[in-house]
């Protein structure tokens, strides 16, 4: 469509847009997102979190309950982004996404979360069917500029917001809903974690098909994949039964996406991860050997990114310059 | 009707015509000929005649009527088959799991050494248990990419 938001390049943006995504739930995409998070941002990364699953752990790892109530009552949650997207503002000034995005305590001051709770889902159907149905405008608008597929890109692509952060991640829900094919329509890359079974495994191939199919399909042919990160091994390294387990993987990739994916070298023991997505996120303490895993997974997937992508001592050296920030 | 039934009516009017004549001698020796064949039924006699003619025709052997030995199965022989199927189904051919499974049972006889280090070959860093586990791990490998494939189809 003509007037669809367009991919603005990683090259001219620079700061790289993430989805934490597996098809398969329970393997620990929320808690990877949280502490791979704080992780970068101890490195000097202002980061953005979006929770987009529908169930809102990520928001209730890093917001009390009571602040999340409250931003519920003022109607500064994602599903009340969601659900302005394509109506009229009325007398109030039309919010933008950063307008929901709160301070998250326990990461760098700049960092940043648009936080959701379980009424996500209502808003997210509610978005589904009046973009499916072309509920309140005209065809051209809904094909086009207000594609339900594209609110996020449009959202994240916008100069005013991605300069402000160093990187973005996007917590998926474990399924291709609207929020999903939104984070995949407006993503660099993906992040897939996976934990060593044989049933986590599986559902990678079929995420390497749907990627495939936005690229052939034209909603977002830069989408790539980051890697995969393997959560919850039995010891610091794949011990060979978990090693096993990945031996067709490539193979398999190639068939479904033509190509194989790359696996972290660090992994994430079971020992040490992870407290449970029902607690409230702190950062681990020095010496933790929690700390340690994400401090070095972090350095990984920092190394991952592409060069062109804006790193934080930039930033800090235009300060020193006298620069603004 | 069996070939053992062809011998006795053979038989029997080898009986029939004088004992003089040279045909009931004939007669009585195609008759002992068939003795290997007896208990073949004539339909499955007739066709292993045509087979024979064939391979004769073909290779200018006669059949000694003995079954033929498959080939002893070899480790290296057990390595291009699993290329073998891994070629075909990189080029899209559609094999049944039943039809892998029957061609890798073939090599069960090999020494348990021989198949762990087929299944290394691959790969696997774990051995299997047993033979069956290694045959079995063996298929499953020859099968991953397009059954992840039809998954993902799926």
């Amino acid at each position: 469509m003509a007037d669809t938001p367009p991919f603005r390049p990683l090259v001219e943006r620079r700061t790289p847009i993430i989805s934490v995504l597996n098809l398969k739930g329970g393997v620990g995409k929320t808690t990877l997102t949280a502490y791979l998070a704080w992780a970068l941002s101890a490195r000097g990364y202002r980061v953005l979190l979006v929770d987009l699953d529908l169930q809102g752990s990520l928001s209730s790892l890093f917001l009390r309950n009571d602040e999340l109530a409250r931003l519920g009552k003022a109607g500064a949650l994602l599903q009340h982004f969601l659900a302005g997207v394509g109506k009229k503002a009325g007398g109030e000034e039309k919010r933008g996404l950063l307008d929901f995005a709160v301070p998250v305590p326990q990461l760098d001051p700049h960092s940043r979360l648009i936080a959701a709770s379980d009424k996500l889902a209502y808003a997210e159907l509610s978005q589904s069917v009046r973009w499916l149905l072309r509920v309140g405008g005209t065809t051209q608008n809904w094909n086009g500029r207000h594609d339900g597929r594209m609110i996020l890109r449009r959202a994240l692509h916008a100069r005013g917001l991605y300069k402000k952060f160093d990187v973005i991640l996007l917590d998926c829900p474990p399924l291709i809903n609207l929020c999903c094919a939104n984070a995949l329509a407006a993503s660099d890359s993906i992040l897939i974690p996976v934990t060593p079974s044989l049933k986590a495994l599986e559902r990678v191939p079929p995420l390497l098909k749907r990627v495939a199919e936005i690229h052939e399909n034209g909603v977002n042919p830069k989408l790539d994949v980051l890697g995969l990160v393997v959560n919850r091994t039995d010891g610091r390294d794949l011990s060979p039964r978990e090693q096993d387990l990945f031996v067709t993987l490539p193979d398999e990739c190639i068939s479904t996406f033509g190509r194989d994916v790359y696996r972290f070298d660090n992994v994430i023991q079971q020992r040490v991860a992870i407290q449970s997505s029902e607690d409230y996120f702190e950062a681990p303490s020095e010496g933790h050997p929690l700390r340690t895993a994400f401090e070095a997974l972090a350095e990984e997937f920092v190394k991952k990114l592409p060069k062109e992508c804006r790193k934080p001592v930039e930033r800090f050296q235009k300060k020193g310059k006298g620069g603004a920030l | 009707m069996t070939v053992g039934d062809l011998q006795k009516y053979l038989r029997g009017l080898a009986d029939a015509i004088a004992a003089a004549k040279n045909p009931a001698k004939e007669l009585e020796e195609a008759a002992s000929a068939l003795t290997p064949f007896a208990k073949y039924k004539m339909d499955a006699f007739a066709k292993f005649l045509k087979l024979a003619e064939a391979k004769y025709g073909a290779t200018g052997e006669l059949p000694d009527g003995k079954p033929v030995k498959p080939p002893k199965p070899t480790a290296e022989a057990l390595s291009a088959a699993i290329q073998d199927f891994k070629a075909r189904l990189g080029r899209g051919e559609d094999i049944p799991r039943s039809a892998v499974v029957a061609e890798m049972k073939k090599f069960e006889p090999l020494a348990k050494g021989s198949l762990e280090s087929a299944v290394k070959g691959l790969g696997y860093q774990s051995k299997p248990k047993t033979k069956a586990d290694a045959i079995e791990l063996i298929v499953d490998n020859i099968l991953a990419a397009s059954t992840a494939a039809a998954r993902a189809q799926a």
